[in-house]
């Protein structure tokens, strides 16, 4: 109990509620602006956070995190262009309905759905973290391998063209993990004689490569890039009779949201395109999604909300990141001295509860910006793109040199960039190098240390049930794209 | 799952036009295993230390499996366009068209600048970026382009100088707030 109120008493500090409200309104800033997205958002922030208490800090980006979810719904109703990825379903049904001269309601549906689905999801995860802690605290190095080479599986059906990139990505970023001298044996690996790669490669200068530095050069192609703007004038909360008729919608959706975010690497897109078609399968009038039905709103918002709070849940209690954004939350609870796992959730419990309280503010203060902002939201996507890319490239070297004050970290964050463009452009995604990249660490640390326990014979891994467990998992999930593709081409013939 | 509201597929004659090889591929695979071989080369040169002490674990072991992975994976790629086209998937989507000028010059331009960030110092950085990057991306007018390259700048370093106490680089200049 002490706990509790130790961790929800962040709320109760001026200068918390203030960094949290930062948090949300960049999170809905950049989730609103296309381009900008909460992980690059939360990758340029983390070196700033540095001079601020850990739990304050991580609070501010965990909100920073949902807000993003949301902000990106915005455009993806008012100029059919997704903000964030997550919102790529919302777009179906959101602007045609703003289309027919409704973007109020398309608004307030997103907004109530995203606060129903944000705030269940972080019921789930309140009472989920410590219990999956609890159950943790018993696995030991094979057990841990065997867990994060099956979180590693799961980049396979990550959202992203190719299953098969995306493993070749999250390979090289924990082959990037690997930099730096050996823990073991103290032998210098891949730091090609630059003394800064001794402590292994910093993440934020790579992590800001990778979104901000990618995304600015990708975006330099779609200058000419002209969208029709549809102007909310004010959000209009949906009536009581609409709500209680959307509210199996809105319940599934948030249940599918938070059990797809719970699970290692899928994150809030997966979870939106799960909820669309699933309200879709549900509904009565399935035949009228894409003209602007609300069950199409509701459904993917609800579902990607939901997922940001279920994706929290490996990643505090298990130290695996349940997402993209989620993987650059770990990086920052590295970067202020944390080892992420069951050890912080049962030795710092108010933490969790802190990280409850900063989301849940953020999915009430939804409610507010909707209501109030939603208009100044929309016009944000007027700031011209010749102004807003280089501040974000200012952004990216203040941010990869305050790290530690180093220019070779500039010069990462821009190798980062360049690789991560011709990555995005031959289909390798961002997301998965820095899942292998968080990840790497835990995966040798572990290997090593599971084939010191069993003698170098990796065979003897497999007498733990639960090793066998999550190997069976891998196995079905690395096959699972291979079945999927041979079942279609048998449907197709 | 996802492919109701997937994007227009490719059709089945434009996998056949590509044969059993992806050409595009092909060049991605060879780069990626020379990476791999160069770097497989590289772990050969690490110190091996005495194996009661690396308790059967050289440093290069790990690296080496992990190599061996992404190099394997790679061999794939050429014909994996195959099996993504069964699933109505595009890979050329992003690379149909050649890099754009504009991305070129950019990239250009982001090289060049992070070069000289050194000897400019983090200040004189922020205003030739603010000053130069608008008008390369084809901002016209001259007045909004020389009020971004003064208050932003300035109002960056403030922020993050005083409020949160980064230490900016004054360069060979010695250019500071």
């Amino acid at each position: 109990m002490d706990a509790v109120i130790l961790g929800l008493s962040l709320l109760l500090e001026f200068d918390n509620i203030m960094l949290i409200t930062f948090g949300v309104l960049i999170g809905v800033l950049v989730g609103a602006l296309p381009g900008l997205s909460s992980p690059m958002a939360i990758a340029l922030l983390t070196p700033f956070t540095i001079q601020l208490e850990p739990i304050p800090a991580i609070a501010m980006l965990a909100a920073l995190y949902c807000a993003g979810t949301f902000g990106g719904s915005i455009t993806a109703i008012l100029i059919n262009a997704p903000g964030a990825p997550p919102s790529v379903a919302t777009a179906l049904d959101g602007y045609p309905m703003a289309k027919r001269g409704e973007p109020g309601r398309a608004l307030g549906l997103a907004t109530v759905a995203s606060v129903c689905g944000g705030v269940l999801s972080l019921i789930v995860f309140i009472f989920a973290a410590p219990a999956l802690a609890s159950v943790a605290l018993q696995f030991r190095p094979p057990e841990y391998f065997a867990l994060a080479v099956f979180a590693l599986s799961m980049l396979a059906s990550m959202t992203g063209k190719s299953s098969l990139r995306n493993l070749i990505s999250g390979g090289v970023g924990v082959l990037l993990a690997t930099i730096g001298i050996h823990l073991t044996t103290g032998i210098e690996r891949f730091t090609f004689g630059i003394p800064e790669f001794d402590d292994g490669i910093n993440f934020v200068p790579v992590l800001i490569g990778l979104f901000a530095m990618g995304e600015l050069l990708s975006q330099s192609g779609t200058l000419n890039k002209v969208v029709e703007r549809i102007h909310a004038k004010a959000m209009q909360l949906p009536t009581w009779a609409e709500l209680k008729s959307l509210k199996g919608c809105i319940l599934r959706s948030s249940g599918i949201g938070t059990f797809i975010g719970i699970l290692p690497a899928e994150g809030s897109t997966v979870a939106a395109i799960v909820g669309y078609n699933e309200a879709k399968r549900f509904s009565k009038v399935s035949h009228e999604f894409g003209t602007g039905t609300p069950e199409g709103i509701v459904g993917p918002e609800a579902a990607n909300n939901a997922a940001a709070g279920g994706a929290m849940v490996p990643t505090l209690a298990l130290g695996i990141p349940g997402s993209g954004s989620t993987a650059l939350i770990l990086a920052a609870l590295i970067m202020h001295g944390f080892r992420p796992g069951p050890y912080l959730i049962n030795e710092t419990p108010e933490f969790v509860y802190a990280i409850f309280g900063a989301m849940f503010f953020a999915n009430i203060a939804f409610l507010a910006i909707g209501l109030v902002g939603a208009k100044f939201f929309s016009l944000v996507t007027f700031v011209p793109k010749n102004f807003l890319w280089p501040a974000v490239f200012i952004f990216s070297v203040i941010g990869a040199y305050s790290a530690s004050s180093s220019f070779i970290d500039v010069y990462v964050m821009l190798t980062a960039g360049l690789i991560g463009y011709f990555m995005n452009r031959h289909g390798f995604g961002a997301a998965p190098l820095v899942m292998g990249l968080i990840l790497g660490k835990l995966v040798e640390e572990s290997f090593s240390q599971s084939m010191i326990i069993y003698d170098n014979n990796f065979f003897a891994l497999m007498e733990s049930p639960i090793v066998l467990f999550f190997f069976a998992l891998t196995f079905i999930n690395l096959s699972t794209p291979f079945w999927t593709g041979f079942r279609k081409q048998k449907a197709n013939t | 799952m996802t492919e109701s509201i997937q994007t227009p597929t490719p059709s089945s004659g434009n996998a056949r036009a590509i044969g059993l090889v992806h050409p595009v591929d092909l060049v991605v695979t060879l780069i990626i295993l020379s990476g791999v071989s160069y770097l497989f080369y590289e772990t050969t040169t690490f110190a091996e230390v005495a194996p009661m002490f690396a308790q059967n674990i050289q440093p290069s072991m790990y690296p080496q499996i992990l190599l061996i992975i992404i190099g394997a994976l790679a061999v794939f790629l050429p014909f994996e366009h195959i099996l993504l086209t069964r699933k109505g998937k595009d890979i050329d989507k992003e690379r149909r068209d050649s890099i754009p000028r504009l991305t070129l010059f950019t990239m250009a331009f982001l090289i060049a600048i992070v070069a000289a960030a050194e000897t400019l110092g983090i200040l004189l950085t922020m205003i030739a970026i603010s000053l130069i990057m608008p008008r390369l991306w084809g901002q016209k007018k001259i007045v909004p382009i020389l009020m971004f390259a003064t208050v932003f700048p300035v109002l960056v370093v403030l922020l993050f100088s005083k409020v949160l106490s980064v230490y900016f680089d004054p360069g060979l200049f010695g250019v500071a707030l």
